[in-house]
C-alpha cells in the first residue's frame, strides 16, 4: 500500500516512448518505480540472455538477472551519463558474470601459439564467417570458450558494440581491445574446427 | 544482409525464458520497495532520533557533574 503510494502510476502519454536517458532522469528526480520498470521490459530479456549464455544454467541465469538490476538500481546515481544505459547495463552484465564465473571455478583456457604477428584492422571474411556459424554449433563453441573471449565476441556481434564502446566496458585501451577481439575470434575459430572440422 | 547466429541464439534464449521475467521483476519490485520504505523510515526518522538521544544525554543524571569532573580546575 505504501510502495504504490510513493510510486503512482504514470498517466502521460510519451511515458512509454521515453529513451532510456529520459526514463533514467525522471526515476532519479521522482524515484517513482514505474520509470525503473520501463527499463527493466526493455532490457531483461537481453540480460538473461547474456547470464544463460555465461553461466549456462537458467536457474543461475535469472537470479543473476536480479541481482544485476537491484546492482543498477543501487549504483544508478552513479551512471556518468557518458556512455548509453544499454553500454553501461551491459557492462555491469558482463562484469557480473565474469566475477561469478572467476569465483566459481578455474577456467579452461584454450591457448593459441603466438608466433603470428596480428594485423590489427578488423577482418571482415573472419567476421561474416563467425557470424554465420550454425547456431547450435556456436552455443556448443562459444560454451568452450574462456569467459573473457566469449563476453568480448558477444559484445561485438550480437551487442553491435564499437570498439570505443567496448573499451568502455573492459576498462581497455584501443589497441589492447582490437588484439583481444582478434585473439579471440582467432580462439573461436580454433575450437570449432577441432570440434567440427571432420563433419564440415 | 549478412546472417547474424548470434542474435539467432539471443532470441532462441529469450523464447525458453518464458514468462520468468515477471517473477524476477516481481522479486526486485520488492527489493526496490524494501529499499525505499527504509530509506523513507530513515529519512523520517533520523533527524528524531538524534534528538532524543541529544535529550538523553541532557536529562542523564550526573551529565553535568560527569563533564565537570573531567576538568576539574575549570
Amino acid at each position: 500500500m505504501i510502495i504504490n503510494l510513493l510510486n503512482p502510476i504514470i498517466t502521460h502519454s510519451s511515458y512509454k516512448t521515453m529513451s532510456d536517458e529520459e526514463a533514467l532522469e525522471q526515476y532519479l528526480l521522482t524515484q517513482n518505480v514505474n520509470y525503473f520498470n520501463l527499463l527493466y521490459d526493455r532490457y531483461t530479456n537481453k540480460v538473461y540472455s547474456k547470464c544463460i549464455s555465461m553461466l549456462k544454467e537458467s536457474e543461475l541465469a535469472e537470479d543473476a538477472t536480479q541481482e544485476i538490476f537491484v546492482k543498477v538500481l543501487l549504483s544508478i546515481s552513479k551512471f556518468s551519463g557518458k556512455s548509453k544505459f544499454s553500454t553501461w547495463l551491459y557492462s555491469v552484465t558482463y562484469n557480473y558474470c565474469i566475477d561469478i564465473i572467476r569465483k566459481g571455478k578455474k577456467e579452461i583456457i584454450v591457448s593459441l601459439e603466438d608466433n603470428t604477428k596480428l594485423d590489427l584492422e578488423d577482418d571482415g571474411m573472419l567476421d561474416a564467417e563467425i557470424m554465420e556459424t550454425n547456431v547450435f554449433r556456436l552455443k556448443q563453441v562459444l560454451g568452450l570458450m574462456n569467459v573473457e573471449d566469449k563476453s568480448i565476441l558477444m559484445m561485438k556481434y550480437q551487442d553491435d558494440l564499437s570498439i570505443k564502446e567496448i573499451c568502455d566496458v573492459m576498462d581497455k585501451t584501443e589497441s589492447a581491445v582490437k588484439m583481444k577481439i582478434l585473439r579471440a575470434k582467432e580462439r573461436f575459430l580454433k575450437i570449432y574446427q577441432e570440434n567440427y572440422s571432420r563433419s564440415g | 544482409m549478412t546472417k547474424n547466429s548470434f542474435k539467432e541464439l539471443e532470441e532462441i534464449y529469450i523464447k525458453e525464458r518464458g514468462n520468468a521475467s515477471e517473477q524476477t521483476k516481481k522479486k526486485i519490485s520488492a527489493n526496490i520497495g524494501l529499499f525505499g520504505f527504509i530509506g523513507h523510515l530513515i529519512e523520517l526518522y533520523l533527524p528524531s532520533a538524534g534528538q532524543v538521544l541529544k535529550s538523553f544525554d541532557l536529562t542523564t543524571p550526573g551529565a553535568k557533574d560527569k563533564k565537570q569532573k573531567k576538568y576539574p580546575n575549570k
